[in-house]
């Protein structure tokens, strides 16, 4: 038989088969089923499926077992607390990992999160205490020492290229960290002296600059005065030009003497008509 | 034991005066009732056995908190149909099955009475496990209504009130179990086509 009822009356239909509709609604129902095959045939089928079930429940409590209950009770009492024989007896029934898995099964997800998080903090705290670890934090910054093979890694908190080869150094020198701290002293201080140095070099460069300006400028400037008076020593004859010359001549560190000769030698080409050069020559 | 034709509450009280026979009396009393409803309800027989147990337990801890406003036996049906929602809801996320799952050899063997021809035990036994496997495919809020309404024959508002669930939940989850149930019976049981 197929469900071919069609009748949306459930609630009615239900009350009406257990007796629980009140009695205006037990006559209105009871008119409608005059009229409707098919609740009828739905109220007569759910008569068969009730006594179906009831025979069945008749067999169970005919035949269900007896709880072993009653002898471990006065006992129970006795001890008067939960978990005694009882609940030995139903919780015996299930192994822990069930109850491991229902308990993780049942917990929201924020504790499991928790949970997790909890046991990987323990458990890297157990691995810091097997391998005997040591934090310290100080001006030098943060040291980690696994006392494994008795070496300090540090981590410098503003570490400079400098900073990073002595930590590289350290990662892989076995030295002790009073070591470390002398020898990074040290480095500090042979950084200062080197500064200090450079500042002395850069002064005294300026010093040899300047003094080098200076010489240039001096003989730039004997340069045109000795210029000066060649020019009119062309134009002058006599002791008073020989008197000048001889006093530019000692300016200019020149022999006297020598120059006399090669005045003498222009003056003579003058005198036979010949070409003058332009410049006297130098022999020096 | 004279505790025999005393009622339930009578024994109650003695159990609470602090005679350790006393509450095996009730045990001894509601056992096989209490044992069938968890099975209706759970579907397993070791699971029932376990939820009969822990119902007089619960109970038993709680002796002081009987004032007798109620019938025992609706105080421990009460506390039956707790223990088996709440072990119903813990399967439901284990996502166990209950009754279908429960093969004819370990399910609850019924003896027939001695008279009884060969092949009317037969039949019978055919008949009542049509009924073990159709009332275990129900789902279990279907099963709990169904199980509520006809073990233990409480009204639609009782089993509203232990489920905290509506009225009209009620009527209609236990009007889905029957039509469910019908189409199951004809479905497991051949010489129940006629339903």
């Amino acid at each position: 038989m197929t469900d071919m009822n069609k009748c949306d009356r459930a609630a009615e239909i239900v009350s009406y088969f257990y007796n629980e509709a009140d009695e205006q609604a037990r006559r209105s129902f009871a008119q409608h089923l005059n009229a409707c095959a098919p609740c009828r045939d739905e109220l007569a089928a759910f008569g068969d499926v009730r006594d179906a079930v009831r025979v069945w429940h008749t067999e169970l409590l005919n035949h269900a077992p007896a709880l072993a209950l009653p002898a471990m009770l006065p006992e129970y009492a006795r001890n008067g607390r939960a978990g005694h024989a009882p609940t030995t007896v139903v919780a015996a029934r299930r192994s822990a990992l069930a109850v491991l898995r229902e308990f993780f099964t049942l917990t929201p997800v924020w504790l499991r999160a928790g949970m997790v998080a909890a046991s990987l903090v323990v458990c890297a705290l157990a691995a810091l205490t097997v391998v005997n670890a040591e934090f310290r934090w100080d001006n030098n910054g943060v040291a980690f020492n696994t006392h494994l093979r008795g070496q300090v890694n540090m981590n410098q908190p503003t570490s400079t290229p400098q900073a990073a080869q002595v930590v590289a150094t350290a990662n892989q020198s076995p030295f002790t960290q009073a070591e470390m701290d002398k020898l990074t002293a040290e480095r500090d201080a042979a950084q200062r002296e080197l500064a200090a140095t450079r500042t002395r070099l850069d002064t005294t460069e300026r010093q040899v600059n300047t003094l080098n300006a200076s010489l240039a400028n001096s003989k730039a400037a004997y340069r045109q005065t000795l210029a000066s008076l060649r020019l009119q020593r062309g134009g002058q004859a006599g002791g008073a030009m020989h008197n000048r010359r001889a006093s530019g001549a000692e300016l200019a560190g020149i022999d006297p003497e020598e120059d006399d000769l090669r005045l003498s030698q222009l003056l003579t080409e003058v005198s036979a008509g010949r070409n003058v050069p332009q410049s006297i020559p130098n022999k020096r | 034991m004279e505790t025999a034709e005393k009622t339930d509450e009578q024994i109650v009280a003695r159990a609470i005066a602090g005679d350790p026979e006393a509450f095996g009396v009730i045990v001894r009393r509601w056992e096989r009732r209490i044992f069938a409803l968890a099975y209706g309800i759970l579907g397993r027989e070791e699971d029932a056995r376990d939820a009969a147990q822990e119902t007089f337990i619960a109970a038993f801890r709680n002796l002081g908190s009987f004032r007798g406003e109620a019938k025992v036996s609706s105080w421990l049906h009460r506390i039956a149909v707790n223990q088996c929602i709440t072990r119903q809801r813990r399967a439901k996320v284990r996502g166990e099955t209950s009754l279908e799952v429960e093969t004819t050899e370990n399910g609850v063997q019924f003896a027939a009475p001695i008279n009884t021809s060969p092949a009317r035990v037969v039949e019978g036994r055919e008949r009542t496990e049509a009924v073990r496997r159709a009332v275990g495919t129900l789902p279990p809020e279907l099963r709990e209504v169904l199980v509520l309404k006809e073990f233990e024959e409480l009204t639609f508002q009782e089993i509203a009130d232990s489920l905290d669930v509506p009225l009209s939940t009620v009527k209609s989850r236990l009007y889905t179990a029957l039509k469910q149930l019908r189409l199951r019976l004809e479905k497991f049981s051949p010489e129940a086509a006629h339903i």
